[in-house]
C-alpha cells in the first residue's frame, strides 16, 4: 500500500499505536555507538528505504562524533583533570552538546518525514543508547474490523481506568 | 476525514496551534488525575542504589567502607597536617604543607567524584523492547518445536576480528553490549564495567573509571609525600634530642606520629600496588573483569587478543584519561508522569523486580511520547490512554500459568554466575568477606521479592485481560500464546 499521508491533526484524532519497531545497535565497530543500517521489513509499506536509512547513517554520524578521540577532546579531558574534574560542574561536554544537536536533528525528521507517514521517531537516549524506537501508528478508522476493534476496546479501557 | 492535501495553509495554522497549547496540556491531564507531586526518576529506579540530594548523587547500597576510607583520608591528612607541618614548614620549606594541600585537595574532589557519579548505569528495557527481544529470540530458536531446552541467550559479534558473545540480562532483559556486566550488589548493568569497589561505595565503570584511576594514583602520592615527611620529622627531631627520646617525646608531644606511619606503612603498599595494577589496565584497554576472567590473555588460544585495544599504550592511555565523557542514561532526576502507571501496574507487577521497575517502564514509554517534542505531544495525547491496555497484550504473562515465584527462580538464577568475577576483582584486598555476606544476602533477597510482584495482581485483572485479548489482532495473540509457552518452558527448565 502507498504510504498515507497524515496531517498531524489527522494522527491526533485519529491514530492509535499499531507496534513499535526497534533498530538495534550495531557492535561490530567495537563499543562506539552505532545503529543498523538494516531496513525493518515492518516498514516497508510506510516509508521509502533511503530516507529511513539516510536518518540513521546521519544519526551514526553524530555519534561518531560524539565519541571521536582527537584534539578538542584531549584538551577538555586534560583540562578536566587539572580542576580535578570541578570544572564538570559548570562546564558542558562536548558529547552533551552533540547530544543537543542529535535531538534536534530528530525532532525535524519526525516533523519532515516521519509524522506524516504515521511514524514517530524516539532518541535513543531516552532508551539508554540501546535502540532506535520507531512508533508505527495506525488509522483508527482504516484497515478492516481487528483494529477498529482494538481501538473501540482501548479507548474504552482507557476511559474506564 | 479531510483529505491531507486539501488542508494546506490550514495545516499550518493547525500546527502552530498544537505548539501552543500541547506543551500545557501532557502536564495538565496526569495533574487533574492525581494531585500528588510528580516523582522523581531516581525515586522509582529499580536497581539497589542510594541516592541523595535530590537525586544528584547516586552511590551503591552498602557506603560503610567508603566512610571509613573517608575517615582514614581525613584524618591521617589532618593528623599531618596539625602536627607535622608546623615543624617541616619552619625547618625546610613551607611549600611542603602547600603541596600537601594540592594533593589532598585533588584526591578528595577525585574521590567524591568517584563515589557520586553514575559509573555508567544501563536502563533497564522497557516492555516493548523486552517483548520485541523475546520475539526475535523464539524466531531465532525456531519456538515451533516448542522446546524443552532452554533458548541460549547469547549473540556473537565480530569486532575488529575477534569474536564477542553478547549475553542477555535477564534482569535488564537486554542484551549487554561489549564489555558490559551486571553487577549483583548493585544490580545493575553497567558499561565497560570494572569492579564493584566498596571503598569508593560505588561501581567503577566507563563513566568514573578516570575519576576512580585519578583517585588512586593521587592518593598514592599523597601517602608517599604523608608517609615520607613524617619519617623525615622524626629524623630531624631525633638529631636534635636523640632517637628514643625523639620517639618517647612523641606520645606526649605529637601524639599521632606513630600512628601516622603506621597506617601511611600499609596504605603505600596496597595503594601504590593497586595503581600500578590499574595502569598496566589502562595501557592495555582492558578492565579489571577481563584480566581476572584472561579474557584476552594468550593462554586461550593464539589467535585471542584485546580486540579494543590501539595498538600503541599511549593512545589506549588518552583513550581512557582524556576521552570524551558519554552523559549518564538514566537521567536521575527527571519527572515521571504519574499518569500511566496507575492503568499498568497491574499487569506490569509481573515483571519479577517489583513494581517500581515496572512503574519507571511504563513512564519511559510514555516519556518518550512527551519528550518527543511539542508538535507530536498533541499526537500522542489520546495515545496516553490508549497505550497501557496494548503494552498489557504484549507483556508475557507467566502470572497467569506459572507461579511467580518459580519463574523468578529462573530469572534470578543467571545473575549469581556473573557477580562471581565481582567478588574477586573487588580491590578491597581484605574485604573478601563482608562482600560475600552481600553476594548470599542477595540470593536470598530474590526469591523473597518474588511473591510481591504477582500477588499484586487483582484478581479482576485476568478478567480485563481476556476481555483485551478477544479483541486483539492475530499477531498478538499468537504473541501471547507464545509468551505462555515460554512461561511452561521456564518453569520445566527450573
Amino acid at each position: 500500500a502507498a504510504p498515507q499521508v497524515h496531517s498531524l491533526q489527522e494522527l491526533r484524532r485519529s491514530a492509535s499505536l499499531a507496534t513499535k519497531v526497534f533498530v538495534q545497535r550495531d557492535y561490530s565497530d567495537g563499543t562506539t555507538c552505532q545503529f543498523q543500517t538494516k531496513f525493518p521489513p515492518e516498514l516497508e509499506s510506510r516509508i521509502e528505504r533511503q530516507l529511513f536509512e539516510e536518518t540513521v547513517k546521519t544519526l551514526n554520524g553524530f555519534y561518531a562524533e560524539a565519541e571521536k578521540i582527537g584534539g578538542s577532546s584531549y584538551l577538555e579531558g586534560c583540562l578536566a583533570c587539572a580542576t580535578a574534574y570541578f570544572i564538570f560542574l559548570c562546564m558542558e561536554t562536548h558529547y552533551e552538546k552533540v547530544l543537543k544537536k542529535i535531538s534536534k536533528y530528530i525532532q525535524e525528521q519526525n516533523e519532515k518525514i516521519y509524522a506524516p507517514r504515521g511514524l514517530l521517531l524516539t532518541d535513543p537516549l531516552e532508551r539508554g543508547m540501546r535502540v532506535i524506537e520507531i512508533s508505527i501508528y495506525e488509522d483508527r478508522c482504516s484497515s478492516g474490523s481487528s483494529s477498529s476493534g482494538s481501538s473501540s476496546s482501548s479507548s474504552g479501557g482507557g476511559g474506564a481506568g | 476525514m479531510t483529505p491531507g492535501g486539501g488542508s494546506g495553509p490550514m495545516k499550518d495554522c493547525e500546527y502552530s496551534q498544537i505548539s501552543t497549547h500541547s506543551s500545557s496540556s501532557p502536564m495538565e491531564s496526569p495533574h487533574k488525575k492525581k494531585k500528588s507531586a510528580p516523582k522523581r526518576k531516581w525515586e522509582v529506579f529499580p536497581g539497589r542504589n542510594k541516592f541523595f540530594c535530590n537525586g544528584r548523587i547516586m552511590m551503591a547500597r552498602q557506603t560503610g567502607v567508603f566512610y571509613l576510607t573517608l575517615v582514614l583520608i581525613l584524618v591521617t591528612s589532618g593528623l599531618f597536617f596539625a602536627f607535622d607541618c608546623p615543624y617541616l614548614s619552619e625547618k625546610i620549606t613551607p611549600a611542603i604543607p602547600a603541596i600537601g594541600g594540592i594533593l589532598f585537595f585533588f584526591v578528595m574532589g577525585t574521590l567524591l567524584r568517584t563515589s557520586f557519579s553514575d559509573p555508567g548505569v544501563l536502563p533497564r528495557a522497557t516492555p516493548d523492547e523486552a517483548a520485541d527481544l523475546e520475539r526475535q529470540i523464539d524466531i531465532a530458536n525456531g519456538s515451533s518445536s516448542g522446546g524443552y531446552r532452554p533458548p541460549p541467550r547469547t549473540k556473537e559479534v565480530i569486532i575488529n576480528g575477534q569474536t564477542v558473545k553478547l549475553k542477555y540480562c535477564f534482569t535488564c532483559k537486554i542484551f549487554r553490549p561489549p564489555r558490559a556486566s551486571h553487577c549483583s550488589l548493585c544490580d545493575n548493568c553497567v558499561e565497560r564495567f570494572d569492579h564493584h569497589c566498596p571503598w569508593v561505595g560505588n561501581c567503577v565503570g566507563k563513566r568514573n573509571y578516570r575519576f576512580f584511576y585519578m583517585f588512586i594514583l593521587s592518593l598514592s602520592f599523597l601517602t608517599v609525600f604523608i608517609f615520607a615527611f613524617v619519617i623525615t620529622h622524626v629524623i630531624l627531631r631525633s638529631q636534635q634530642t636523640g632517637f628514643l627520646n625523639a620517639l618517647k617525646d612523641s606520645p606526649a608531644r605529637y601524639p599521632f606520629t606513630e600512628t601516622n606511619s603506621v597506617v601511611c606503612f600499609f596504605s603505600v603498599w596496597s595503594i601504590v600496588g593497586l595503581s600500578g595494577f590499574h595502569t598496566y589496565l589502562i595501557s592495555s584497554n582492558q578492565t579489571t573483569n577481563e584480566d581476572i576472567k584472561g579474557s584476552w590473555s594468550n593462554k586461550r588460544g593464539k589467535e585471542n587478543y584485546n580486540p579494543y585495544s590501539y595498538g600503541n599504550i599511549f593512545t589506549n592511555c588518552c583513550a581512557a584519561l582524556c576521552g570524551p565523557l558519554s552523559p549518564s542514561l538514566i537521567d536521575r532526576r527527571g519527572f515521571i508522569q504519574p499518569d500511566t502507571p496507575q492503568l499498568a501496574g497491574p499487569s506490569n507487577g509481573i515483571t519479577m523486580y517489583g513494581a517500581t521497575q515496572s512503574q519507571s517502564n511504563m513512564c519511559d514509554q510514555d516519556q518518550c511520547i512527551q519528550s518527543t517534542k511539542f508538535v507530536l505531544q498533541a499526537a500522542a495525547t489520546p495515545l496516553l490512554q490508549s497505550e497501557p491496555s496494548i503494552t498489557s497484550e504484549e507483556l508475557p504473562l507467566p502470572g497467569k500459568t506459572i507461579s511467580g515465584p518459580c519463574a523468578t527462580l529462573t530469572l534470578g538464577q543467571p545473575t549469581p554466575p556473573s557477580s562471581m568475577p565481582n567478588l574477586t576483582s573487588d580491590t578491597g584486598l581484605t574485604d573478601m568477606i563482608p562482600l560475600k555476606e552481600d553476594h548470599e544476602g542477595h540470593q536470598f533477597l530474590t526469591p523473597e521479592e518474588a511473591p510481591s510482584p504477582p500477588g499484586m495482581l487483582p484478581s479482576g485483572s485476568p478478567i480485563t485481560h481476556s476481555h483485551t485479548m478477544h479483541v486483539l489482532s492475530l499477531a498478538s495473540q499468537d504473541s501471547l500464546h507464545e509468551d505462555s509457552v515460554r512461561g511452561l518452558v521456564k518453569l520445566s527448565s527450573v
